[in-house]
């Protein structure tokens, strides 16, 4: 946390901005302006993260693991404690990376979040899948008896 | 669009700045403690209490390099002082057993002993998981413990060490001792290792957050280990310096610096509970606190005090970082409410 948010995004691939260990400071900027760019982060890249609000920390933590060029992206519950503002662009940047191609495994415990995102809801009941919806079938009953352990009624409507 | 909201950082004058720079206050508080002394005392500055005052700040400035290392990953390194102890007699053993051993070799090997002890820290707390407070304290004991049992009593005098090795402890080059150039030279390097080196990247990471680090492909363990093994290595080297510098020395060398060690470190900016810090504000610290002392003698303070006013400044330290930690947050949530 007392890290600038240059060095928070670069963390995960120290590797590739480095000659013989050194790090290079150009490549470093570089990838770190790129990611926050594409993030829509407001703020210096030199401040620390400390000082950002929890929406645009966690866009720091995104840009973090989107600079690794993943091909299958897992966030775990990744708007929780955001406000609504930043709540939207991280949604927003999650449909267009889906949108570009990357596979992304979103888990959350807002329903309104998933409905509204997901391509295809699986939902879990103590530690087992009990429902396997598309898009279409999705409503927040289904959803609902599947994570309280029932099975939804078809003829319910 | 993306706007460039300015942070907080653009708005501050010089002052706030100044005070956010734990390294320019550190200076600040030097340049205003000697003033004060020399004000009432002017031999402070004659080049003989000079000599002494970098003498002194030297070999515990040396500790301090490693010792950031090991607090910036939120680790603690207590052993250090038995180290130095055991590597300062060893030293002097291969001077008495073979006269004819050149200088650098006894350094060299010194290191090699200093560094194969830090290993068994390594062992313990890399990968035998031991947190370490205990397993330093553990080995504090212990190597102090085989250090008595090997000195036996006895004690290596000045006269058994040649010279040209005594020399480095009390020789100057450009009025600055050897022994200060070589922590300045270690100085240099083990601040562009810490910040432009992944390692050294890496080294922060794991004390700001571990979990973190882990999730990142930090390799903990390996970093863990080397920055145990370098604590043993740079204990190693300050043993054969403690040997130059002093000529005489017996079972309880250094004991008990461990503790201005990491008091020097605190105070330099390095927090405890790790991820922050800079191996320059560590060694102003040492050189605030050694300056600190040599105020307190000036000034014909009874010696007594002497640790007293060195905690003291140590919980001062503490709860200055604490107070702009405070302030700072409640800046910066006012600023962005407005966002």
């Amino acid at each position: 946390m007392e890290m600038t948010v240059m060095r928070n995004v670069t963390l995960t691939v120290l590797r590739q901005v480095q000659r013989f260990g050194l790090v290079s400071k150009e490549k470093e900027r570089e990838i770190a302006a790129l990611w926050t760019q594409r993030m829509r982060l407001k703020g210096q890249i030199e401040g620390p993260v400390s000082i950002l609000s929890g929406g645009n920390q966690q866009k720091v933590v995104l840009a973090k693991w989107l600079a690794t060029h993943p091909k299958l992206l897992i966030v775990d519950e990744p708007t929780r404690g955001v406000d609504v503002g930043a709540k939207s662009e991280v949604h927003r940047t999650l449909s267009h990376l889906a949108k570009e191609g990357m596979a992304i495994i979103m888990i959350s415990s807002e329903l309104p979040e998933v409905i509204g995102m997901a391509d295809r809801v699986l939902v879990m009941h103590e530690g087992k899948l009990t429902a396997e919806l598309a898009r279409s079938e999705v409503t927040e009953e289904a959803i609902m008896f599947a994570a309280t352990g029932q099975t939804p009624s078809k003829s319910v409507h | 669009m993306t706007e460039e909201f300015k942070s907080p950082y653009d708005k501050q004058g010089w002052l706030n700045v100044l005070m956010r720079s734990r390294e320019a206050s550190l200076v600040l508080l030097i340049v205003a403690l000697t003033v004060l002394t020399t004000a009432l005392n002017p031999r402070f500055l004659s080049p003989q209490s000079l000599k002494d005052l970098m003498l002194n700040v030297s070999i515990i400035a040396l500790l301090v390099l490693g010792q950031t290392v090991i607090i910036l990953m939120r680790q603690i390194d207590l052993s250090i002082s038995s180290i130095v102890g055991i590597t300062a007699f060893f030293s002097g053993t291969l001077f008495v057993n073979h006269p004819a051993i050149p200088s650098v070799v006894v350094v060299l090997l010194a290191v090699l002993a200093g560094l194969l002890l830090g290993a068994v820290n390594a062992a313990l707390i890399a990968w035998g998981k031991i947190p370490s407070l205990i397993t330093t304290l553990g080995t504090l004991y212990i190597f102090r413990g085989a250090n008595y049992a090997w000195v036996h009593g006895r004690q290596v005098n000045a006269v058994n060490v040649p010279g040209s090795f005594l020399a480095i402890g009390t020789s100057t080059f450009a009025g600055i001792p050897i022994l200060t150039w070589i922590v300045l030279i270690l100085l240099v390097v083990f601040s562009i290792g810490l910040r432009q080196y992944r390692a050294g990247r890496e080294f922060y990471a794991i004390g700001s957050n571990l979990n973190a680090a882990v999730l990142a492909g930090i390799n903990v363990s390996r970093l863990l280990a080397t920055g145990f093994i370098i604590s043993g290595a740079i204990a190693g080297l300050a043993g054969a310096l403690w040997l130059a510098r002093f000529g005489t020395v017996d079972a309880t060398a250094a004991e008990g610096i461990e503790l201005t060690v990491i008091t020097s470190t605190v105070v330099g900016g390095v927090a405890i509970t790790g991820g922050v810090g800079t191996v320059v504000g560590a060694v102003l610290g040492a050189l605030l606190l050694s300056v600190f002392s040599s105020t307190l003698v000036f000034l014909r303070v009874p010696s007594f005090w002497q640790q007293a006013f060195q905690g003291a400044m140590l919980l001062l330290a503490i709860a200055v970082d604490a107070y702009l930690a405070y302030r700072h947050a409640l800046r910066s949530r006012v600023k962005w409410s407005r966002v």
